[in-house]
């Protein structure tokens, strides 16, 4: 136990246990309502009988009395001539309930630093790439399944939203046909393309080792493939009025596996449309270097605590305010990372102004990757 | 430049459109025979049809041979579900299988990216690869460049190069080789200048050559 236990108190089976200092009393084991048996959340209560309880870190304290007090009735000024020895000065409540707090402070904090140091141990020796696909692997596998049976509902789906768009308004170019097409049309079409690049990055979370196929590689045009996230994340742009703004283009090509690349825009363009605020602007930056593409999105997004800035990229980890504002499986950056790592052999990196505020308590964010012009061709 | 040298390469050129004259893509695309696979039908066959391609569906292997002789410029063959009579690993082993019978013959490969374990296989014996999931104009964008690399002299000289260049023959000499090959209409002429003891390389250097001069035949026909 975490302190002394100077109270009254119930253990797990809700056996009465006397205090260091104060006694079950009388009237508390003959007591048939047990009030006390309930959550206080913190804060100390009185029960039918005049007595005080309170439930600390779990423990449900009872039976004692908090002096100075006023006795609502004669019964419960009775019960505190007859239970004395129960009282006790409020000020020592408070400073037990100060020291209780602390102490349990310093214990979590303890318990992180601890933590902190065997996760740290173990990133660096990398092995947890190994250890989390071989142990979630079998699970995953089962999802396989449905993901393929969705990826082929969906072919379905955009196939003949396909066949539907070209009947009506002709065979050009789809930007042309989506212009002229119906509101509804467009929101099929848009949506269905949506789940396919989700459904693309949850098969690469299932078969990481796809990114090793060679025959996946492919000359492409980095600009081209966010001008089709772009062109896919319209609706969500529009529906939450967000102002997206080019800065520079690239004209590189860039030689790999653009299935698993598109995941990192992607998922630069999902977080920014997602926690941007109503109404805010979305900047998308292109930069073309020597040796391959400098890409950036910033947004205006939720607060990254500082204890937070190193597990962002972990598996299934998601902030505290980013929590608040949206759902999410919190798979997109971890997924993100690992192809940088494994596949462009460079690393996803952002930077948070927190001088620059935004309203709904949004900061200026920004997140970076550098795409080379040639991929890693083994791992 | 002077002006003999303009005159000079305008002979020239005139020449090598006399050899392998353009035909236009309308054209290819009319006499163009396309082929689908896929036990799921092929929803865009219909768009296709409007465009005015020749497009046949199959649900399955109707006709080996069919697939082996060349019939078709181009095959869209699914994975799973098809030729289970004929292979065991179903859409791989119908690939395999016209691969070896007829190297040229152009296949792209359909998935809905499940990639299981032969797909491997499957996609880097294909010509190019298409997501179920693409747009219309996708599809018909990939088989346009398919069907214009037949049509092209390049794409069978670019193919022989690959082939010849590592028993020492320069591009030069094949490229003169080819053309004459296809002046005589005849393979003889090839395979009498090159001296090659691999019997499944030589094999494709006939298949390579002999489709080559039956496209030349073709756009003799329709003309230029």
């Amino acid at each position: 136990m975490l302190f002394e236990p100077i109270f009254p108190f119930y253990d797990d089976n809700e056996k009465q246990i006397n205090g260091e200092y104060i006694y079950v009393p009388e009237i508390c084991i003959k007591c048939n309502h047990k009030i006390c048996l309930g959550i206080t959340d913190g804060k100390l209560k009185t029960c039918g009988n005049g007595l005080n309880y309170i439930t600390i870190n779990g423990i449900r304290c009872f039976g004692f009395i908090v002096y100075p007090f006023i006795a609502q009735n004669r019964a419960i000024s009775k019960v505190y001539q007859s239970n004395k020895s129960n009282v006790i000065y409020k000020y020592l409540v408070v400073n037990y309930l100060y020291s209780i707090n602390n102490k349990q402070k310093q214990l979590n904090r303890q318990i992180e630093e601890e933590k902190n140091q065997i996760i740290n141990q173990y990133i660096k020796s990398k092995e947890y790439k190994n250890d989390f696909f071989i142990n979630l692997k079998e699970e995953i596998n089962k999802q396989m399944s449905f993901a393929h049976d969705y990826r082929q509902l969906n072919s379905s789906i955009i196939q003949n939203i396909n066949i539907l768009l070209a009947k009506k308004y002709g065979n050009s170019n789809i930007d042309i046909i989506i212009d002229k097409a119906e509101e509804y049309e467009k929101a099929i079409y848009y949506t269905a393309k949506l789940l396919d690049e989700r459904l693309n990055a949850t098969l690469f979370l299932i078969r990481p080792e796809l990114l090793k196929r060679q025959e996946e590689y492919t000359t492409f045009r980095f600009h081209s493939l966010v001008w089709k996230l772009y062109r896919i994340y319209y609706p969500q742009f529009k529906k939450k009025d967000l102002h997206i703004h080019f800065h520079g283009q690239s004209e590189m090509n860039i030689y790999g596996n653009s299935g698993a690349i598109s995941i990192i825009p992607q998922t630069f363009i999902d977080n920014a449309q997602k926690y941007a605020p109503i109404g805010s602007d979305i900047n998308i930056f292109f930069e073309d270097k020597d040796d391959g593409v400098l890409f950036s999105v910033e947004s205006w997004g939720p607060e990254i605590l500082e204890s937070e800035e190193n597990s962002i990229f972990n598996f299934m980890f998601r902030g505290e305010r980013a929590k608040k504002v949206s759902n999410g499986m919190g798979h997109g950056l971890f997924l993100s990372q690992y192809i940088a790592t494994e596949h462009l052999g460079s690393l996803v990196n952002f930077s948070q102004d927190t001088t620059r505020k935004h309203k709904d308590n949004t900061y200026a964010t920004r997140f970076y990757i550098f795409i080379p012009n040639r991929c890693k061709q083994s791992f | 430049m002077y002006v003999w040298e303009i005159l000079f390469l305008n002979i020239i050129k005139k020449l090598d459109r006399e050899i392998w004259p353009q035909l236009e893509f309308d054209k290819i695309r009319q006499r163009s025979r396309i082929l689908v696979i896929d036990d799921d039908g092929f929803p865009y066959e219909e768009l296709f049809r409007t465009e005015r391609y020749t497009i046949f569906v199959w649900d399955d292997v109707k006709n080996v041979g069919e697939l082996e002789n060349g019939s078709f410029d181009i095959i869209l063959l699914d994975i799973n579900g098809i030729g289970k009579k004929i292979s065991n690993t179903e859409g791989l082993g119908i690939l395999e299988h016209i691969k070896k019978t007829n190297p040229m013959q152009m296949v792209i490969a359909m998935t809905n990216k499940t990639w299981g374990v032969d797909a491997a296989t499957f996609f880097s014996l294909a010509d190019e690869r298409l997501n179920k999931s693409e747009d219309f104009i996708i599809y018909k964008q990939k088989i346009d460049q398919l069907l214009k690399k037949k049509f092209s002299k390049e794409y069978y000289i670019e193919k022989l190069n690959l082939e010849l260049k590592t028993n020492g023959y320069n591009e030069k000499y094949i490229k003169k080789l080819f053309e004459r090959s296809l002046m005589k209409g005849k393979i003889d002429y090839f395979i009498s200048k090159i001296d090659i003891l691999d019997e499944p390389k030589m094999k494709l250097i006939i298949n390579i050559v002999n489709t080559a001069i039956s496209i030349y035949t073709i756009i003799n026909k329709f003309g230029g």
